[in-house]
């Protein structure tokens, strides 16, 4: 019915830090990674997405998982520092198409033409009515939901583009 | 097939080369496309299509849009749906329909009975009667015989129904001049416009007038405009769709009957808009008088739509009634469609010059009123009278065309909780103050005539656009000859001849003036009180036409002026909606949400019965075995736990990491156990209470390094205590340092459980040493199982000696299957939490939503020793302490022993004094069958219950009473010395 795919990413590996802003951007920087704003960067370098004041995911490939993991955590952590493994949390579904933008309008109650394109638009919002991170891509949107949450996410995909009963 | 003898020859907007079939009342007819059901149901000659809700009168069609009163159609087959207006459904090909409020028809209503009984039907009369023996006895057959339509009898529809949500600059509703104009200004700025018009077409009122627009026809103009918009990247059109709805935040939803989009049956739109304008026209009253609900009695303003937008004569030979100036203008369309116009009745003492001059030739009666109608099934003639009651003349005719003054709709303003103020001038209530970011424009804010409608509708655009930031350019306004100024003399209804006269203010829900009088005699004076009382105004019209009739009958009643008496809430929905409009794809497989854990897919494949079990998991329940009954599965299950080894899929519960200096004084104070001398590698069972003091979870908590620690809660909980340890964190000790992390879908949960638990952790494959001494009960160990980096912890939910083996969920099921294979010599059995549930009352361990049920504190289950004596303060200590000053008796945990000792009783039965049927003093919170005790055991919470052991106490079950023993709430290893081992 709508021109938009969708469909499970591989698994990458994410890992979740919070903390104080000097802490947290000093180990980022340390690991080589730019939060957010670099529009250059990708999966293969690392992603950095703010998602809250003292909240950030660093997403990168399962190759990476461990030693990016390693250099994030690898200076004595301040005391209020979590950094926690988190990939296996998260499902990852990419959504494009000429028509993505109305597969997220039905989905999500945020405005997806007013995010930026890229690691800094990443957000957590409600997608069908749970608890979702949403990045606006180039030539879609991807988001990620709670491993146990994906295949309610795939079942509503189908049901409102026509392909469920 | 009737004949279409009431159709122009030429004009109109219909597809005359589109010829339609369809069937109404069993009977087929033709119409064209463009029609609507109403416009041809006219143009076929028919006048009686439904019978009115209470009385069964006789109705016919009053309106043209969506303030049709009295009309109301049920359609069938593909697109079956209930009580819709007849004027707004579309003609289609095929399209099956039927009138409702009546038995076997229309035209034939045995229900029309209940006219002979109209004095014993007044109003709010089923307040008064039906009240012996039961009101229930009397209700089926009172709403068999007062229901509207059927409800549809299936749920398919052609295509999905879709919601969707929608962010905007400007959201225009109504593509009237107003609207449109509006658009244009908005959108030339480059806002971000939705312009949403319930019409098929654009065009508004416009659509059945014959007025003119830089000197051009007026719908020219609307093309332009329209495929102007329609042009602008950032405007999004709409038509059939309604705004119905306008909640806080500027949040107003619309819903789409037709989409363009193929495949969508509805669609609902939750529209986010900076700025609201809502031109969404106006409605003219009908006047209140004898018989006014007669099938021939029209509003003016629809007379005129149907001759000018359907070239539909709604009668041959007329009279108009009318207290104000605009129906001079639909009585010259009318002449000018040939109607013979028979006289206007006008109730003001003198008619404006300009407006006699549309009309020359008619007779005007000035200071005249209509008295009443004649006529059975159809109008023949009106009884018209002067103002004080001279003058009598009868008049034939077969069409009263009827204008009281025209209602700015502000249905939508007032659900913002825009403020209204009556207009004496206009007689009429219309927009003041504002309370969201939204104007109204047009007809809406009460600019009647063209031009002025034009302008409003710019003004509103430029300052819509302005206040979202953008610049407007000035442009010059179209063009249009002003209309007729408006000169209302209010009419609220015309004094009955004899008291037993029926003249209905709200066609709908037949109240009649006469109802309005009784309602205020009996006390019942504010006018949602009237409301209630009448019910006037509560149909699915919602009153659009009768309420200011309703307001102006109360104000002459009570000798106050309408502002005094004020308006009646407008609620949403402005229309009738569909619940599959609503509920858009939440239906079918997703009418619930549903979570899965990695090995959901194997258990389904294993034939286990899955079912929620908490915070919308779907868990395995049990695994029947062929040939196996429940009760079989379960038994087989749990004595595997107790005899054996046995796997559970234990991934939902919660799970949360938990790290900072300040993370040791935060489970002291949401815990009530002592957590400072917690070792690393060690854990502590403790239970969370809300700030009254209640349990609100319990869970088990471990030291995974110093300031870090990793907390289980229940599955049902997790998300409720996320929420409560966030909020006090960030409200009540928005200084402590320390961060939280749920990680319960990061790792899952394999649990293993009975006398071989150990030897099976041994046979997968751990460099953990599991000897009791290394790894004690309540201990947590890291390493490798099978290979898999786990935390694998010792804690027992079941009274057996466990094992929880957490691993990162991409391994779980690769640990669920090896363990399985592994399992085999072993007798590995899989268990669901129906086994876990038997196991649990075994032991009398507490669970949420049973024993647990948010009335009970720890002492309340002889957990008293969870409270620590130790610690100054943590969450709802001193509420429990209160409660305990109190000395009031508690219900308490027990165990309970049916005397019959196969008896199962159902859970949450209650226990009364002797039996009877009388205040319960417990009830039952869970009855199994021990596969330990060979026997039910249950566990209930009975007033002082602790002291009661062995005392007699008696179940209410539907059939029977049940006697059961009060024991002590523990049925098997009381010491616990098994789950230790």
């Amino acid at each position: 019915m709508y021109q938009a795919n969708f469909q499970i990413q591989a698994m990458t590996a994410v890992f979740d830090l919070k903390g104080h802003p000097v802490d947290i951007l000093h180990r980022l920087e340390a690991a080589g990674l730019e939060p957010g704003a670099d529009p250059h960067a990708n999966l293969q370098t690392g992603l950095v997405y703010k998602v809250a004041p003292q909240h950030w995911l660093v997403r990168t490939t399962l190759a990476q998982e461990t030693s990016l993991f390693a250099q994030l955590t690898e200076a004595p952590c301040a005391s209020d520092t979590l950094i926690i493994n988190v990939s296996d949390a998260y499902v990852f579904i990419q959504i494009d198409g000429p028509e993505a933008e109305q597969m997220i309008a039905i989905a999500s109650p945020i405005d997806p033409r007013a995010m930026p394109v890229g690691a800094a638009s990443a957000t957590f919002t409600e997608v069908f009515g749970q608890k979702a991170l949403l990045i606006r891509q180039h030539h879609g949107y991807e988001i990620a939901v709670e491993r146990s949450y994906c295949q309610l996410m795939l079942d509503y995909f189908s049901r409102v583009n026509g392909l469920a009963a | 097939m009737s004949d279409s003898r009431f159709r122009l020859p030429t004009g109109g907007r219909i597809r005359r080369d589109r010829p339609i079939k369809f069937t109404f009342n069993g009977q087929v007819f033709s119409g064209f496309e463009g029609d609507t059901l109403a416009s041809a149901l006219l143009a076929n000659g028919e006048r009686l299509t439904a019978r009115s809700f209470k009385y069964h009168r006789p109705r016919g069609i009053t309106g043209i849009g969506a303030e049709e009163p009295g009309s109301f159609v049920e359609l069938l087959g593909a697109q079956q749906s209930g009580n819709q207006p007849i004027t707004t459904v579309p003609l289609r090909d095929g399209l099956q329909a039927r009138s409702v409020n009546c038995w076997p028809s229309a035209k034939f209503d045995l229900l029309a009975i209940n006219q002979w009984f109209a004095r014993l039907l007044p109003a709010s009369f089923y307040y008064k009667t039906f009240m012996w023996p039961n009101w229930h006895v009397y209700e089926p057959h009172i709403r068999r015989v007062a229901g509207l339509a059927h409800a549809p009898g299936t749920d398919q529809v052609p295509g999905i129904y879709e919601t969707r949500y929608w962010h905007c600059e400007v959201l225009v509703v109504g593509a009237g001049a107003a609207g449109l104009m509006a658009a244009l200004v908005a959108g030339r700025a480059g806002a971000r416009v939705l312009l949403v018009d319930e019409g098929e077409e654009p065009g508004g009122a416009l659509l059945g007038r014959r007025d003119r627009i830089n000197e051009q026809p007026a719908l020219d103009w609307v093309n332009s405009a329209t495929a102007e918009l329609d042009a602008m990247p950032l405007v999004t059109r709409l038509a059939s769709a309604t705004a119905w709805a306008y909640r806080e935040g500027n949040l107003v939803i619309v819903t789409e009957r037709n989409p363009t989009k193929p495949g969508i049956f509805q669609r609902t739109w939750r529209v986010r808009a900076g700025q609201v304008i809502i031109a969404s026209g106006a409605i003219e009253r009908p006047l209140v008088f004898h018989d006014n609900d007669r099938p021939g009695v029209m509003l003016a303003s629809a007379v005129q739509g149907y001759i000018n937008r359907y070239a539909v004569l709604p009668g041959r030979r007329a009279v108009l009634f009318t207290n104000n100036n605009s129906a001079y203008e639909a009585a010259a369309d009318m002449l000018a469609a040939g109607i013979r116009l028979t006289a206007i009745v006008d109730v003001r003492p003198v008619v404006p010059a300009d407006a006699a001059a549309l009309v020359p030739g008619i007779e005007v009666l000035s200071g005249h009123v209509v008295e009443s109608t004649s006529g059975r099934r159809q109008l023949n003639g009106v009884r018209v009278r002067t103002l004080q009651g001279q003058d009598i003349r009868l008049l034939a005719c077969d069409l009263l065309a009827v204008s009281g003054g025209w209602n700015p709709l502000v249905h939508l303003f007032s659900q913002s909780r825009g403020k209204l103020r009556y207009d004496e001038g206009l007689s009429a209530f219309v927009a003041a103050q504002a309370h969201q970011a939204s104007r109204c424009a047009g007809a809406a804010n009460a600019c009647f005539d063209l031009p002025s409608a034009l302008h409003d509708g710019a003004s509103a655009g430029t300052a819509a656009a302005r206040d979202q930031g953008f610049v407007v350019r000035p442009a010059a306004l179209p063009t249009a000859q002003a209309g007729l100024a408006p000169s209302t003399q209010a009419l609220w209804h015309v004094e009955p001849a004899r008291a037993s006269d029926k003249a209905f203010v709200d066609l709908q829900h037949d109240v009649t003036v006469a109802d309005i009088h009784l309602s205020l005699r009996e006390g019942y004076g504010a006018v949602e009180h009237v409301k209630r009382y009448t019910t006037a105004g509560m149909g699915i019209d919602q009153g659009k036409t009768g309420n200011v009739n309703v307001i102006g009958a109360i104000a002459l009643a009570q000798g106050q002026p309408l502002d005094k008496v004020g308006t009646t809430t407008f609620r949403s929905p402005y229309s009738p909606i569909e619940f599959g409009a609503l509920a858009g794809a939440r239906g079918g497989s997703v009418f619930l949400p549903y979570r899965h854990t990695p090995i959901t897919a194997w258990n389904q494949a294993a034939g286990a019965v899955m079912y929620e079990a908490g915070a919308r998991w779907r868990r395995p329940g049990y695994y029947p075995q062929p040939g196996e009954s429940f009760q079989d599965t379960v038994n087989r299950e749990s004595l595997a736990v107790r005899q054996n080894v046995a796997a559970y899929d234990g991934s939902p519960l919660g799970k949360f990491e938990i790290k900072g200096p300040d993370a040791l004084r935060l489970l002291q104070m949401v815990y009530t156990s002592d957590f400072a001398n917690l070792e690393v590698g060690m854990g502590r069972y403790s239970i969370m209470l809300t700030d009254d003091g209640l349990i609100l979870d319990d869970g088990v908590s471990f030291k995974l390094g110093p300031d870090h620690y990793l907390m289980f809660t229940s599955t049902g909980n997790a998300d409720e205590v996320y929420r409560h340890l966030e909020h006090f964190l960030q409200i009540e000790r928005p200084h402590w340092r320390v961060r939280i992390t749920p990680v319960t879908t990061a790792w899952s949960n394999i649990t293993l459980c009975g006398p071989q638990a150990r030897e099976m952790l041994a046979a997968l494959g751990t460099d953990i040493a599991l000897e009791n001494s290394a790894f004690p009960f309540m201990g947590l160990r890291l390493g490798q199982v099978a290979g898999i980096p786990s935390r694998v912890a010792r804690v027992s939910f079941t009274g057996e000696l466990s094992y929880e083996i957490n691993i990162p969920s991409r391994h779980a099921l690769q640990l669920w299957e090896t363990m399985i294979e592994v399992g085999k010599p072993l007798g590995l059995t899989v268990v669901g939490s129906e086994a876990n549930h038997v196991l649990r009352v075994e032991k009398g361990f507490l669970s949420l939503g049973h024993e647990v049920d948010g009335t009970v504190d720890p002492i309340d289950l002889g957990m008293g020793w969870i409270l620590s004596k130790n610690k100054a303060d943590y969450l709802g200590k001193r509420a429990v302490m209160l409660r305990r000053a109190s000395g009031r008796p508690r219900r308490e945990l027990v165990g309970l022993l049916p005397e019959d000792p196969v008896k199962l009783v159902m859970e949450g039965a209650p226990i009364t004094p002797q039996g009877d049927r009388q205040a319960s003093e417990g009830f039952v919170s869970a009855c199994v069958w021990s596969v330990v005790a060979q026997r039910t055991v249950a566990l209930g919470l009975l007033t002082n219950g602790r002291a009661r052991q062995g005392e007699t106490v008696f179940i209410r079950m539907k059939d029977e009473v049940v006697r059961a023993t009060v024991t002590t709430p523990c049925f098997y290893d009381p010491k616990g010395a098994i789950l230790r081992g």
